[in-house]
């Protein structure tokens, strides 16, 4: 075997688990930080740090196993009890796995590195002054133990798994797509058959199909906790520099999503606890004066609620100004009035282009710099994204994204020949639209006592008129934004697990299309995007928590 | 490239558009399909007649006849498309070439064509501008325009769609 590839594949495991080890440690530490005392944290710190200096000297990081072996040192001293554990320890040892970071993505890279002695200062600052180290024996760690890390092994229990290329489970997931699609044209072709056997053993294909096909899927599950954890160091170091006292919680680390949707989240994430430190938190002294506890709480959770998965990002922070928000959105011209704007409406406008570019509008609002790119950035995987807030009390982001971003649950309506898909996740319920409704573009129609303005699918999307005319139309009524209105359609097709492939360059400014699906028949259809596609007919839709102004059919 | 590439002949695929002859490198096609029914996509320019389902992948279908305004093209049996691979734009963020399909009349046959038998496209007097023609052969008895397939394509020159979308 070839020695040095061999070397270069340790390696490659190495820095990906080392990795991990840091920013297991770094974790651990600001735990440790509210718990001094946990001597079990401490134990995990010393033997993260011990693996990544066994793991360095093994793959010839020298620059990294010197250090770590220094930190393994110190940190010796502390398990010991030698030297206490303050926060001020805590904040040198993360600046210390900042520096381990450093110097393994340089020694990753190939390039050699000597401990600087800045690094070696941060070390000096976790030793009493008066300890003689030559003295102390070593009986804790034999330092030549470099056997310590074996490939695969660091986090032994922790995580037991296999490392597999994103683009292998993309590969992997189209074809379970596209056997999907055939299994469709098959069992139609069968359909006409009438040949029991084969519908039999169909059957039978179809249920393993969709077994492996959900197998494929949970393969790309993975959980929202590293993404949310991340946020405990960064929040720790602003409200650090910033002098405001915070702490982060953490729900629903466990929630699990498609690998490609987390990393969808990961900026508009970042960009919302960002806000929320700088923006939406007080400095103790304010939230002491509005008798709240001088320490702030921002809240980062997860949930799944009806085939979606909710993040929000909550503060108890200062909360967001209505007026204030409302008078900038007049000055640059967003709205004329806005009064009878509701809350959520108001706040909305923050996600607007163009509605924060001074900073000291933040100041004012409590929010908004770069809100109109998280907002893009959810859009972008389907997802929604909503404001609630109460001035003095807090505010709270809530992102709704789909679980995957590849396959859609798809509703099939038919609008004369041609047909669509509607996400399931969109609609409410699907009805006939009375009789009674005249053929006009628009109406409103009476829902349960309550008002549904309605659109023919046909006259927005310029349907071809003369195909397949249904003897009675019918009306799916879809939601979105928290509202709700219909959209009237020829046929109802019924449920398919659509392919959501996205629309080629050339059309990708299709209006109120979000993509295209390849049909059992293997014709392509449209899959539509509900919201995009009420905010091009400029209907005022009806709100599902208040009753405002309808309008009258024509 | 090969010291005396200049000098093979390049072969190219001609087809016909409303009554005239036109070619492409044949290296640019992908293949050519029988027309079947597209589906059509809303707020399109007109010339954008729909996509279609090639092998698993949506393509956008293009009537150059009617980009050219010379009027839709009529389908018949001979109809055909001509799937043509479009070098990947800068601003595209896949790192796959474009597939387009543009619809023909008929697909008439593949040329070898010598670079002296190709002169500069006329300045005028064709039915489709010369901006979008790189050449004019002449096979046999015949003259054949090159297309300059690229800028035919490009999107961003298409007339807007007539038809706008029901608002206000």
């Amino acid at each position: 075997m070839n020695i040095e590839l061999d070397l270069d594949q340790f390696r490659h495991v190495y820095v990906q688990e080392a990795d991990e080890a840091l920013s297991a440690m770094e974790e651990a530490l600001i735990t440790l930080e509210e718990q001094p005392d946990n001597a079990e944290l401490l134990n995990e710190v010393f033997r993260f740090a011990h693996t990544i200096k066994g793991g360095a000297a093994m793959v010839e990081f020298s620059g990294l196993a010197e250090f770590s072996h220094k930190v393994e040192d110190a940190l010796s001293l502390i398990r010991d009890g030698v030297v206490a554990l303050s926060p001020a320890r805590v904040t040198v040892l993360l600046q210390i796995v900042d520096a381990m970071r450093e110097m393994l993505r340089i020694e990753a890279a190939g390039r050699k590195v000597t401990v600087r002695t800045s690094n070696l200062a941060l070390v000096a600052q976790l030793m009493p002054a008066d300890l003689d180290l030559a003295a102390r024996p070593h009986d804790a760690a034999p330092v030549e133990d470099v056997e310590a890390w074996v490939p695969g092994t660091a986090l032994s229990s922790r995580l037991r798994s296999l490392r597999v290329d994103m683009s292998k489970l993309d590969v992997l997931l189209n074809l379970s797509g596209e056997i999907a699609v055939a299994k469709g044209r098959l069992m139609q072709v069968l359909a006409d058959r009438r040949d029991e056997a084969a519908d039999s053993a169909a059957e039978e294909m179809e249920r393993l199909l969709a077994s492996l096909h959900e197998r494929v899927m949970q393969l790309r599950l993975v959980s929202l906790g590293p993404i949310f954890r991340q946020h405990l160091r960064t929040v720790r170091d602003i409200a650090a520099q910033q002098g405001k006292l915070l702490k982060l919680e953490l729900e629903g680390e466990d929630v699990e999503v498609d690998a490609s949707i987390v990393e969808q989240l990961r900026d508009p994430l970042t960009h919302l606890v960002r806000n929320a430190v700088d923006h939406g938190m007080e400095y103790p002294a304010a939230r002491r004066d509005a008798g709240k506890s001088p320490c702030g709480t921002i809240v980062i959770r997860a949930r799944h609620d009806r085939g979606l998965v909710v993040v929000e990002v909550s503060d108890d922070g200062r909360g967001m100004d209505r007026d204030a928000i409302l008078a900038k959105a007049r000055e640059r011209g967003m709205v004329e009035d806005g009064s009878a704007m509701t809350d959520a409406q108001v706040f909305a406008l923050t996600m607007q282009a163009g509605f924060s570019t001074a900073a000291q509008v933040t100041e004012v609002s409590g929010r908004g710099v770069g809100m109109d790119v998280v907002r893009r950035n959810v859009e972008s995987i389907r997802g929604s994204i909503e404001i609630s807030s109460q001035q003095g009390r807090g505010s709270t982001v809530c992102l709704r994204v789909p679980l995957t971003i590849a396959i859609v649950e798809g509703f099939v309506v038919g609008v004369r020949g041609e047909r669509f898909v509607v996400p399931v996740d969109s609609i409410v319920e699907c009805l006939s639209l009375p009789l009674a409704e005249t053929e006009t573009p628009f109406g409103v129609l009476e829902l349960r006592g309550a008002p549904l303005p309605y659109v023919r699918l046909r006259h927005l999307l310029d349907v071809a008129p003369g195909n397949a005319p249904a003897a009675r139309e019918s009306v799916v009524v879809v939601h979105y934004g928290g509202r709700q209105a219909g959209l009237v359609v020829d046929h109802l097709f019924g449920q398919t697990q659509a392919v959501l492939k996205p629309l080629p360059p050339m059309l990708a400014r299709a209006a109120g299309v979000s993509g295209s699906t390849i049909m059992g028949d293997g014709q392509v259809s449209l899959m539509l995007d509900v919201g995009a596609l009420l905010e091009l007919c400029h209907l005022p839709i009806a709100s599902t928590h208040a009753h405002t102004q309808l309008p009258v059919s024509s | 490239m090969s010291p005396n590439a200049t000098l093979a002949p390049t072969q190219y695929l001609s087809f016909v558009l409303a009554g005239e002859e036109y070619a492409v490198e044949i290296l640019r096609v992908k293949e050519i399909i029988e027309y079947e029914s597209l589906t059509r996509v809303p707020a399109m320019p007109a010339a954008v007649r729909g996509v279609i389902n090639l092998r698993g992948r949506v393509v956008p279908v293009v009537d150059l006849a009617l980009r050219f305004g010379l009027g839709a093209s009529p389908l018949t049996r001979r109809s055909c498309i001509v799937m043509v691979e479009l070098a990947a734009q800068a601003s595209s963020t896949s790192d796959s070439s474009l597939v387009v399909g543009i619809i023909c009349d008929e697909v008439s046959e593949v040329l070898d064509l010598a670079a002296d038998q190709v002169q500069p496209p006329p300045a005028f007097g064709t039915a489709v501008g010369a901006e979008y023609l790189q050449g004019l052969a002449e096979a046999g008895k015949k003259f054949v325009l090159l297309m300059n397939i690229e800028r035919a394509l490009d999107t961003s020159t298409f007339a807007p769609d007539a038809a706008t979308l029901a608002a206000a």
